[in-house]
């Protein structure tokens, strides 16, 4: 793109978000608004069935009727119908605009579709309906402002942009008519590229930031309104941020023919909307609002986002702030016509190592590594040999489920047999694995220990006892009490069993194979190191 | 494949884990300096039916009535008939025990008894304790370097550094022992040690009926007073 003409075009969307913060006041009022949602999670042969898509349209449905001007009565949604359905649907409804017209009234037509679609049409339940009939029918509607949004692959087609241009804002001429019309596609990705859905959202990725960000989290401007501008910006960022770390990238293109000085707003949050609250999230981290604690993702309000809140029914909400090294989470209620702040005080702090056995958050890989260094005390294994104290170092790795390590420990200690006095030194290398649950604050795990340990004895005698060595393996088990006082430190304490088999010999030189049992306690400091 | 990797990995340090020395046990004591064998005879009437072994030191070249130091052995018996017993040494002898040569020598020389504890406390007293038995045909010598009969005139013969049973010779030295290897008046007698090797000719514990009260001094008997 041009450099000057890029610079205009700023200017351009500067002016127009001005003008529309002044002129915007009463943009919803006197205008008849007509939506037609649909959505189809059966496609055509070979289509895997989506899970999310028809789900999405009522959300949609539901977003626009609280926040967005559209009577009940005006709004179609349309759910697993076939292409001669749908196109007879929009028929109908182009018959009720079309009087609304001529009594006079301006009229808004939106147009949504989630399913699956190629570079030739939509997928509706094993019928094709083209784009050029989609466009078509939408181009010809008989409103004043024509807003279509496709969210399927390759949707790109209906605008005919090829992937690969990035495309975010409108280009908004300041001439008269004073209100816009025209007619925008939107859609949620290009025409060769794929659109997703994603479990760990509930939603296609495309239609939950667009929703998140009508219901709030677009209003850059903080007026209490969101605008086709706003709700276009914020959707695309998102799409492409969730969609470049892990599926095939993801690009929401758009096409428009707007004249007019107003801003296209699509819903107003500034109003005392009945059975709504505001949520206001404070800075730093991801904030995600869900149904419950074990219920879905609703909404989310990124670290990076110039809003910072959100209009959502009244009611309870499960909040969970993502931050750097813990999670900050607990139930927040919505009240009806207020706003309700998050106050990072009255959530449950959780720091990393339960955040790791809690799994995987809003996905990032769920594990940590942190190392240890402590003291170890082993009771006697053989009568005479005496208590085993030494220092104990440890590195780990948590994952959701287990918490594997390696442990090296060491002690130099003295003890004696009926006849003589010696110095022992042992020396051992285990591997550990854990598992367990947290009980707030703690966690308590059950530790397995297997490695081999080296003894060697050093005697103090008027006779003849040479040195002796041996290399044994060692196990161990006992019970684990991890606590985490804050950020990634790590306070451990054990205690269990320690089993080695050893081979005595005793005062005619006799050896013999026994299998030793000895207590063992730990405790140590740690520090989480990812 | 991790966790299977983890498991085989634990397996084989287990099984290449056990190698090395054996470890002492709560009754090691060390190498053997000394091993010796014996059978052990008690003759029929009436008398203590336990006993303990121990090496009664002495300085031979004194005699006297009050050993320098008696330490208990250790030793093992079989229960066969006669009963065999095996006896260690892991020590050298004690401090005690020791005197020196006129080359500067230090030397010790043991006698082996049985004795009733009667106060049971694990040791020989020799005011409380009753000796009931031993050998006064051998004795335990020991050596801290080589000592022969011009350093040590009690000795024909040479011997070595360390321990090693020495024979008690006992040749026209009055008071004479009795065929029981005690003397008449309970009196171990030395005249001579010499070198001997006990492999094959046993050192024989004789418990005695006949013992009363301590043994009596060890009356030396030296060669040139015959």
């Amino acid at each position: 793109m041009n450099p000057r003409r890029a610079t205009w075009l700023w200017w351009m969307v500067f002016v127009g978000l001005m003008g529309s913060c002044l002129m915007a006041s009463d943009a919803l009022a006197g205008e008849r608004r007509f939506a037609v949602i649909v959505a189809n999670n059966e496609g055509t042969d070979g289509d895997i069935p989506l899970l999310h898509a028809e789900k999405d349209a009522r959300r949609l449905e539901e977003t626009l009727l609280t926040y967005g001007d559209f009577n009940d009565e005006d709004v179609v949604v349309l759910l697993g119908r076939t292409a001669d359905e749908i196109l007879r649907s929009l028929s109908d409804i182009r018959q009720r605009m079309s009087a609304e017209k001529e009594a006079g009234g301006r009229v808004m037509f939106l147009l949504y579709y989630s399913g699956h679609a190629d570079a030739q049409g939509l997928h509706v339940s094993g019928t094709l309906l083209p784009h050029e009939q989609i466009k078509s029918g939408v181009d010809r509607a008989p409103a004043d402002m024509r807003i279509a949004i496709i969210d399927a692959c390759r949707s790109g087609a209906m605008t005919r942009v090829k992937g690969g241009r990035p495309a975010k804002e409108f280009e908004v001429a300041l001439t008269s008519p004073s209100r816009e019309v025209g007619t925008v596609f939107i859609t949620s990705s290009s025409s060769n590229e794929d659109s997703h859905e994603s479990d760990r959202l509930g939603s296609s990725i495309f239609s939950h930031h667009l929703l998140n960000g009508l219901q709030g989290a677009a209003d850059v401007s903080a007026d209490g309104r969101v605008s086709l501008t706003e709700a276009y910006a914020y959707a695309y960022e998102r799409t492409v941020v969730d969609t470049i770390q892990g599926l095939a990238v993801q690009h929401p293109t758009y096409s428009q023919e707007i004249k007019g000085r107003q801003e296209v707003l699509l819903t107003d949050l500034s109003k005392n909307n009945q059975n709504t609250g505001r949520l206001v999230v404070p800075p730093g981290g991801n904030c995600f609002i869900f149904q419950n604690e074990s219920g879905r993702l609703l909404f989310e309000v990124g670290a990076v986002d110039n809003s910072r809140y959100l209009q959502l029914p009244s009611g309870p909400y499960w909040v969970r702030i993502r931050r750097s090294d813990h999670v900050l989470e607990g139930s927040i209620e919505v009240q009806e016509g207020r706003a309700t702040p998050i106050l990072p005080d009255q959530l449950r702090r959780i720091d990393y190592a339960e955040l790791v056995r809690k799994g995987s958050v809003e996905g990032r890989p769920a594990f940590a590594i942190h190392t240890s260094a402590g003291v170890r005390s082993v009771g006697e294994l053989v009568e005479g040999w005496g208590t085993s104290v030494g220092p104990l170092v440890e590195v780990g790795v948590d994952l959701s489920q287990v918490s594997f390590g390696v442990e090296a420990f060491f002690a130099s200690t003295n003890g004696q047999t009926a006849d003589l006095a010696f110095d022992r030194n042992e020396l051992g290398l285990t591997a550990v694995a854990a598992s367990g649950f947290d009980l707030g604050d703690l966690y308590v795990g059950l530790g397995l220990r297997a490695g081999v340990t080296r003894y060697a004895f050093d005697y103090s005698t008027t006779g003849l006892a040479p040195l002796a060595s041996s290399w044994r393996p060692s196990f161990g088990a006992g019970l684990r009490l991890d606590w985490s006082p804050f950020a990634r430190a790590l306070i451990t304490a054990g205690a269990g069993a320690v089993l080695v088999p050893l081979e005595l010999e005793d005062r005619q030189n006799n050896v013999e194979s026994s299998l030793r049992v000895a207590p063992s306690f730990d405790l140590m400091l740690g520090w989480y190191l990812w | 494949m991790v966790r299977l990797g983890i498991v085989t990995l634990v397996v084989l340090l287990g099984l290449c884990a056990s190698c090395g020395d054996a470890l002492p046990g709560q009754d090691y004591a060390g190498e053997a300096l000394y091993t010796w064998t014996g059978r052990m005879y008690v003759e029929p009437g009436p008398g203590v039916n336990r006993g303990r072994v121990a090496l009664s030191w002495w300085d031979v070249r004194q005699g006297g009535f009050v050993p320098l130091v008696t330490k208990d052995i250790n030793i093992t018996v079989t229960d066969d008939f006669p009963a065999v017993y095996t006896a260690q040494l892991f020590e050298p002898p004690p401090a005690e025990a020791f005197y020196t040569t006129e080359q500067g020598t230090r030397m010790a020389t043991g006698l082996i008894v049985l004795y009733a504890d009667l106060n049971e406390d694990q040791r020989y007293d020799p005011l409380d304790d009753r000796v009931i038995g031993g050998n006064s045909s051998f004795a335990i010598a020991y050596a801290d370097g080589t000592i022969t009969g011009d350093d040590f005139p009690l000795l024909i013969g040479q011997l070595d550094g360390g321990y090693q049973a020495a024979a008690v010779l006992d040749d026209d030295c009055p008071p004479r022992r009795n065929n029981q290897g005690m003397s008449e008046n309970d009196r171990f007698v030395f005249t001579a040690l010499e070198r001997t090797r006990p492999r094959g000719r046993s050192i024989d514990l004789i418990v005695s009926a006949d013992t009363n009260g301590f043994p009596g001094d060890v009356y030396t008997c030296p060669l040139n007073n015959r």
